[in-house]
């Protein structure tokens, strides 16, 4: 299972976890190329229906960050 | 790109940066600047003006080839001079101060060996008609050529020998300059256009006016000087055997001698007489002497070449001169000389030879060689033309442009000056060709010497910790090779060599003008032109001014018992902070600078530089150490994954910042940072290791030391000289401190008008302090231009919007190469490959940078062309350029809200950067994503809402009174909501602020004010019932004497105060003479009599129940405690206190009160004075910590400082949905950044309800709202974020759970009729923030720009 | 939810970064990545009937409610003003989590063709007494319904 590369989606707060996105951009952290962003207005929007949704649809991890 | 290191001001000097710059990452504006300083001295040092530092820097790059082109802009022979000059360059040379200088001329030399010649492109030429005649083809007259060429003019060269070069060639021996170098550089001018005609001699062949007649506009003599000197001493004629060194150098070059017989005599000591002598050596002479008349240090020719000469066997006889040639037959066979002794030094500060009586001896020889000096050999080439010569034999021309008596000939070089060297040969070929082309334009040229602009000396300061780096040593042909032949005697250093020794370069004028930025810079916005720029001076016209020129770190270098300035361990708290900053030279991995190890254990000493007379001059507290040391050492604690230990030595924790006593009890109790109340002695190295020793001295007395492995200074804050003398300039007055001078009424008012100030000029404070007085001071320029707000404004019109809502989606991609930031890393091509292969994209493009303004108007362009109605950007980040692009939708007539971004530059290239292929996969996938969610994308219309220009203050105190006067004097309206029925709140028991102002006085004529105002309503025993609305819209419900009143607003201040708290401690309330606050300074009659005063502070404050500081306290205890030994010294007085709090300039006042004799002693929270009755009096006990024992105070008065607690807030904080925190202050939107705002707009808050503070703090705050709550009510209508909930009223039931969930009233129920109760959204107060959509039950509330379906899709493409 | 479905909460990564924490958002990318990778793909088709009665279970309005409540309920008080321990709400939502997915689960089986008790219990792994305690709550919301018998058994059915 070693080569497996997970596909993550991370909901990202505008505010606060995008932001450190893109400062960790402007930083030139590197870290795992797995996440797939998707940007909302507040962590709150993300509905937990939707999320299981996610991985009904195949994806094998989520990250939500506010 | 850029070669030049130099040490990062952001990261104070722990890591470096380049020249060209930005200041740090996020730094506003984000774009780069180039440090250029004083052109630096080896530069200037050089006849010719060459890029020294440039070249020397491209050769450290191992740029060659570009440092030859460097070069080349000022000199067309790299080689020659890599090779033959004198480089007055490293005399100047910055690194003599350290070590030895830089070996310049041999990097020039590396540089030119390493390139071939041809392979450097010739630049574009506009050739022009006009002719040039030059005569000479030595280093003047080719210079000349070269740039008279570069011009486009065409330049012929005449040459009376068989070949050109001149002296470079007749009079420079091989071996030192070979040949092979010499005539490819000559060849080389051919390509530029430059010809040359040898074996023709002008005069002879052809005339100056037979070149005038073929068309030679101008014409250059540069025929430099051929004919040797005498010696002027008897049988110098008649001897065979005797020639002038020129003579005998040309005879050589020319193959006319071939061989030398038995012994040569060189007379004389510049290059020539060496060159003479070496070259007799290898043409086969026995013995070579020169005889010169000074001493070896003023030999002309540099010391290594004479050391050089002796190694080759060539017999240097200093202080002899020659007296007679002596001659057999009429050869030569030697020379009498006599030594000479130099004399002091004369008015010229020459010291002159003078014969030694006696002293003759005679050199054998077969050969004399007089070197003594040469003079140009004009033959008959002037002859007609009547050109002036000086009595030195000299051609004499205007200094400046050399031009001659006769206006079209110029003339340089040798033939003005006399015998020089080749560099200031060359300097007079860039002049002559100067002028020369100035005058074929017809331009008046100058008549006089034109003296430069002085050029400054701020260069780069020497870097302290630069290590000793040698220089590096110049191979040579070995001794016994030389004489063989005419091979090189100095070899080219290797590479590495040479890029060590162009590493020892200093970089003195910072930016080398090595322009490879320019050439890099694909957006071409750095150009010769924008490096060329300068600041400049402009006027601007203001009404006002602000003053927020900020402080400087104190520098600790100066003390050195703290080692700062020698051990790299010992920093300071602002380098710690880059330390722990993840963009910072260690990327946040806290490590100690010596050996990058993590350390164990941290010291932190505070006060460094701060309440200090003694060793810095900086009497007050700089407020905010305590602070950040905590935090510093709390952070450091973070980033340590192991147990680190961190130790503060303090003298009094000030932490009086809103929640800041909670942040220190937190640190010592749940982190475990030790602090220790201590004096420190000194810091040391240990010895033997890295680590450092502390030694101190704790309250007790006791002396400690410990082992640190690094020690942070907490730095205080001081005003910089330039600010000083700033405020010097304005006439703006300052404190003893050097702060600016204010009142403690008009907080942000300098003592001159118009001009206001804020931040760490106004006195040292921290960031919440400094952006409320931000706000203050714009306050008050807003009330003071009032009538002039919005005159400059100006609008933008937007063209008709586009109805999309039936088309189907045709979206645009726009892939952003950034340069090098994305392309660089991911094959952007291929992305635009893979975008146009996605569904309903209908056109895909690739830019350098999408954000620049051609692309923009590009864009426009491209969505008309192609009826596009959605545009997706594959770019940055739209944190900050969604509005950039969002315009450029509007402008072409679409929706702001039909564009969406892919991230994939600070998402992919910049973070995934190591794997390019990576990075392009992820790329795809973001460009994907963003794509399938435009498809959904739908035009949202602007939502604005009218404003109604006035505002409600609750509350009737300094805070509220300020707030409302300073909106009403800026033309907004406001009433005033007293719950009581007086105005003035808790100032009205003051009786002066700590700058000794009449609070009273001012208090009555603000009330005065307030209540003749025009703009403001009072409504007294009032108190707020009901409020609904929001920003620009608010209706609150006043109830007022039992009638209830409706006010319509556009915002609100909360001012509703505090107060100072009862106590049921130290027999307040029991016994009389135990007061509180301002009881005692209120009844002057008691304290008459009183012979002792306890003054008890932190009574309810920093303790279980109320665990913050009171802030103003200290302060106030220690100015009564002033007052009453001013009126009666002999009264004794006690403050007993925990930590003294008397932050910022109010330390002078405690350090005051310690003059006067008030005792001061210090108590723990768990070892409380108490207050007991006997004989009537009050005996205070307290356990004093320096004594170490208990001591009882005889008092007769007891004053308490007891904690100030908020008003009562349950309902305000209601009301308006605002948040309160523990002990019921409210709470701000944000504790740093926005203290005068609430997370919801239109509501601002002021005064000791947010936080106990003195007046001037209050008033600063007051006018902060008021300056914040202007900015919504300045408007008619205000645009807010139409991203906003949408309510299904179909699918909605009416069951309110939004309406509960929702943080900001943004949703409510509303009857509808007939259908019960359904949610309505309040746009103006929603915030987007989607929790009412994903709370739902129903799911039937959705969010514009964010829908379910749109989120969904996103998903599902990143599948 | 994750847990109570055996899909495992380490899927789902929850976070606070604020926007100066670019080091911390680098440190909670690379450790979500490490943690779902070695949890290893995830196979929705094997989960098929535990998604779908989680997808309901959370879109239900007994969850929603109970979860919009929380803020009000642990401070304000409930309808009869009192106040709940956060450690109550916490244990009252994850009981009924718990019931209303294992309700939810049921009605999945059944749907997908489960007809007795014992099918469904075996399907889905839980206990029979449990199951047909559900049924009977499932079938009173009007969601389920007993078609007759078969066989001596009873027999339910989607509604």
């Amino acid at each position: 299972m070693t080569d497996f590369e997970p596909k993550i989606v991370a909901f990202l707060c505008n505010w606060c976890a995008y932001a450190s996105a893109d400062l960790a951009g402007v930083s030139r952290l590197q870290y795992p190329p797995n996440i797939r962003p998707i940007r909302v207005m507040c962590s709150g929007r993300v509905d937990p229906v939707v999320i299981i949704q996610a991985f009904k649809k195949g994806c094998d991890g989520i990250l939500v960050a506010g | 790109m850029c070669p030049v290191t130099r040490p990062s001001e952001y990261d104070l000097g722990l890591a470096g940066r380049k020249a060209v710059s930005i200041l740090y990452a996020q730094a506003i504006p984000g774009s780069y600047a180039i440090e250029k300083l004083d052109t630096a001295p080896c530069r200037m040092a050089c006849p010719a003006n060459l890029n020294v530092q440039g070249y020397v820097a491209m050769v450290k790059m191992g740029k060659y080839r570009e440092a030859v082109e460097i070069i080349m802009e000022d000199l067309p022979f790299p080689g020659i001079l890599g090779r033959i000059c004198p480089h007055r360059c490293e005399k100047s040379c910055r690194r003599l101060e350290l070590d030895e200088a830089i070996s310049i001329r041999e990097l020039k030399r590396v540089a030119a060996d390493h390139v071939e010649l041809n392979d450097i492109p010739v630049p574009d030429i506009v050739p022009r008609n006009e002719k040039v005649a030059i005569i000479g083809s030595g280093p003047a007259g080719l210079t000349a050529a070269y740039f008279l060429a570069l011009d486009g003019y065409q330049v012929s060269v005449y040459e009376s020998m068989p070949e050109a070069g001149g002296m470079m060639r007749y009079g420079i021996p091989e071996h030192r300059l070979p040949r092979s170098v010499l005539d490819a550089e000559i060849d080389n001018l051919k390509r530029y256009g430059v010809e040359i005609h040898t074996n023709t001699v002008i005069g002879r062949d052809l005339t100056i006016e037979e070149l005038q007649e073929h068309g030679a506009g101008a014409i250059f003599l540069a025929i430099g000087t051929w004919k040797g000197l005498k010696l002027r001493i008897p049988g110098e004629d008649t001897a065979q055997g005797v020639s002038d060194v020129t003579s005998f150098l040309r005879e050589v070059h020319l193959g006319n001698l071939k061989k030398v017989d038995g012994k040569v005599v060189v007379i004389g000591g510049g290059h020539s007489a060496l060159d003479a002598a070496q070259m007799a050596l290898r043409l086969g002479a026995i013995e070579a002497h020169i005889i010169y008349r000074r001493s070896r240090t003023e030999m002309l020719a540099e010391p290594e070449e004479v050391k050089e000469a002796e190694k080759e066997g060539v017999k240097i006889h200093f202080l002899v001169a020659p007296k007679f040639i002596a001659s057999e037959n009429d050869r030569v066979t030697g020379i009498e000389c006599i030594r000479t002794r130099l004399t002091e030094k004369d008015t010229t500060g020459r010291r002159r030879p003078i014969p030694i009586e006696g002293s003759e001896f005679f050199i054998e020889a077969n050969h004399i060689i007089p070197a003594i000096g040469q003079e140009p050999d004009f033959g008959n080439l002037i002859q007609k033309l009547d050109l002036k010569v000086s009595k030195w034999n000299l051609m004499e021309v205007n200094p400046e442009t050399l031009q001659t008596n006769v206006a079209s000939i110029f003339a340089g070089g040798d033939v003005i000056s006399g015998p020089a060297t080749v560099i200031e040969a060359v300097e007079a070929g860039q002049r002559a060709a100067k002028y020369i082309a100035q005058y074929l334009q017809g331009k008046e040229l100058p008549t006089e010497w034109q003296e430069e602009p002085p050029m400054g000396a701020d260069w780069v300061s020497l870097p302290k910790d630069e290590p000793i780096k040698e220089r590096s040593k110049i191979p040579t042909l070995p001794v016994e090779k030389r004489l063989a032949g005419f091979e090189e005697v100095n070899l080219c250093m290797d590479e590495d060599t040479a890029k060590q020794e162009a590493e020892r370069c200093l970089d003195c004028g910072s930016c080398c003008e090595c322009y490879q930025c320019v050439n890099a810079c694909e957006a071409e916005a750095v150009t010769l032109e924008t490096h060329a720029q300068k600041e400049d001076t402009t006027t601007i016209d203001v009404g006002s001014v602000i003053l927020a020129p900020g402080f400087q770190p104190f520098d600790p270098s100066k003390f050195d018992t703290y080692n700062y300035a020698n051990h790299p361990n010992v920093i300071t708290s602002l380098e710690f902070e880059r330390i722990l900053s993840a963009t910072g030279p260690f990327m946040g991995h806290l490590v100690r600078i010596s050996d990058k190890k993590e350390p164990k254990k941290i010291a932190w000493f505070q006060c460094v530089g701060s309440r200090d007379l003694n060793r810095c001059d900086n009497p007050y507290c700089s407020s905010v150490c305590c602070m950040y040391a905590v935090r510093e050492a709390l952070i450091a604690k973070e980033h340590a994954d192991y147990d680190l230990d961190c130790a503060i030595f303090y003298m009094d924790m000030r932490t009086p910042g809103k929640d800041f006593e909670k942040y220190y009890n937190e640190a010592e109790d749940k982190h475990g940072v030790r602090f220790i109340r201590s004096r420190v002695h000194t810091i040391n190295p240990f010895p033997g290791t890295d680590d450092l020793e502390v030694k101190y001295v704790t309250e007790s007395g006791e002396i400690t030391t410990e082992i640190f492995d690094m020690v942070v200074l907490s730095v205080g804050m001081e005003t910089s000289p330039a600010v000083v003398d700033l405020a010097g300039k304005m006439g703006i007055e300052l404190t003893e401190g050097n702060f600016c001078e204010t009142t403690s009424f008009e907080p942000s008012s300098t003592s001159s008008d118009g001009i206001f100030v804020c931040g760490a000029f106004q006195g040292p404070k921290d960031i919440p302090e400094s952006v409320m007085e931000a706000s203050a001071a714009a306050c008050s320029v807003g009330i003071n231009l009032a009538s002039a707000r919005g005159s400059f404004v100006k609008e933008k019109v937007f063209p008709a919007e586009n109805d999309i809502t039936d088309q189907e989606p045709r979206i645009g991609v726009f892939v952003c190469n950034c340069g090098i930031n994305i392309g660089g890393i991911a094959d952007v091509p291929a992305i635009v490959e893979y975008a146009k292969s996605l569904p309903n994209i209908v056109y895909v493009e690739e830019n350098l940078f999408t954000c620049s303004q051609d692309t923009q108007d590009k864009m426009v362009e491209v969505i008309k062309d192609h009826n596009l109605n959605r545009i997706v950007v594959a770019a940055c980040t739209p944190r900050t350029h969604e509005p950039l692009f969002q315009e450029t939708m509007r402008n072409a007539g679409l929706n702001a809200y039909l564009f969406d971004m892919a991230n994939i530059r600070n998402q992919c290239t910049w973070v995934h950067s190591e794997d390019k292929k990576i990075a392009t996969e992820k790329s795809k996938d973001l460009v994907r994503m963003s794509v399938a969610r435009a498809s959904l994308l739908e035009s949202i219309p602007a939502i604005s809402v009218d404003v109604n220009q006035s505002a409600l203050v609750i509350g009737g105190g300094i805070a509220g009174m300020t707030a409302a006067i300073s909106l009403a004097d800026q033309g907004f309206p406001a009433a005033i909501v007293e719950k009581t029925s007086i105005l003035g709140g808790a100032a009205r028991n003051l009786t002066k602020t700590w700058k000794g102002q009449d609070v009273q006085e001012y208090l009555s004529k603000l009330i005065d004010k307030i209540e003749k105002h025009p703009d403001i309503d009072v409504l007294l025993n009032a108190e707020v019932s009901a409020v609904s609305g929001f920003v620009g819209n608010f209706e609150t419900q006043i109830s007022v004497g039992g009638t209830t009143k409706n006010i319509a607003h556009g915002a609100v201040i909360i001012a509703t105060g505090g107060q100072a708290v009862d106590t049921d401690e130290y027999l307040y309330g029991k016994n009389p003479n135990v007061t509180r606050w301002h009881d005692l300074e209120n009844d002057p009659d008691k304290l008459k009599t009183a012979e002792s005063v306890v003054f008890i502070q932190c009574v309810g404050s920093r303790d279980e129940n109320r665990p913050y500081c009171s802030r103003i306290c200290c302060t106030a205890s220690v100015s009564q405690a002033i007052s009453i030994k001013e009126e009666n010294p002999d009264t004794d007085v006690y403050i007993l206190y925990r930590d003294m709090r008397t932050f910022g300039e109010r330390e002078t006042l405690y350090k005051q009160a310690r003059e006067k004799g008030v005792i001061f002693v210090r108590y723990s929270l768990d070892k409380k004075p108490t207050v007991t009755e006997i004989d009537g009096g009050l005996e205070v006990g307290v356990f004093d910590p320096i004594l170490q024992r208990s001591i009882m105070i005889q008092a007769d008065l007891v004053n308490l400082a007891t904690a100030i607690q908020p008003a009562e807030n349950d309902k305000i904080s209601e009301f308006y949905k605002i948040p309160l925190n523990a002990e019921n202050f409210f709470m701000e939107a944000h504790a740093k950044l926005r203290p005068v705002e609430f997370a919801t707009d239109g509501i601002f808050l002021c005064g000791l309800t947010h936080y106990p503070k003195s007046i001037e703090e209050s008033i600063s705050q007051a006018m902060a709202a008021a300056s914040r709550a202007a900015t919504v009510l300045s408007k008619d209508s205000i645009q807010i974020s139409p991203l906003v909930s949408q309510v299904d009223a179909e699918g909605c039931i009416g069951c309110g759970l939004c309406e509960e969930v929702c943080l900001f009233n943004a949703i409510v129920l509303e009857e509808v009729e007939g259908k019960g109760y359904r949610a309505q959204n309040i746009p103006a107060s929603c915030k987007g923030c989607g929790l009412c959509a994903a709370s739902c039950p129903q799911m039937t509330i959705d969010m514009l720009h964010f829908r379910g379906q749109q989120i969904w899709e996103s998903v599902c493409a990143a599948m | 939810m994750l847990d109570v479905a055996g899909i495992g909460k380490d899927r789902l990564h929850l976070a606070w970064i604020s926007s100066a924490e670019a080091l911390r958002f680098a440190e909670i990318t690379t450790s979500t990545t490490l943690a779902v990778r070695g949890l290893g793909k995830f196979d929705s088709r094997t989960f098929a009937l535990e998604l779908s009665a989680a997808e309901m279970t959370l879109g239900s309005e007994t969850l929603r409610w109970l979860v919009g409540k929380e803020v009000k309920l642990t401070t304000g008080g409930d309808v009869y003003g009192h106040k709940w321990e956060t450690e109550r709400y916490e244990s009252v939502i994850d009981a009924i989590l718990e019931r209303e997915y294992h309700k939810n689960l049921i009605y999945q089986a059944v749907k997908e063709g489960c007809t007795s008790v014992r099918d469904v219990s075996k399907r889905i792994g839980i206990e029979l007494n449990k199951v047909s305690y559900l049924l009977a709550d499932l079938e009173r919301t009007n969601m389920i319904e007993f078609t007759g018998m078969e066989d001596r058994k009873p027999v339910f059915a989607v509604k």
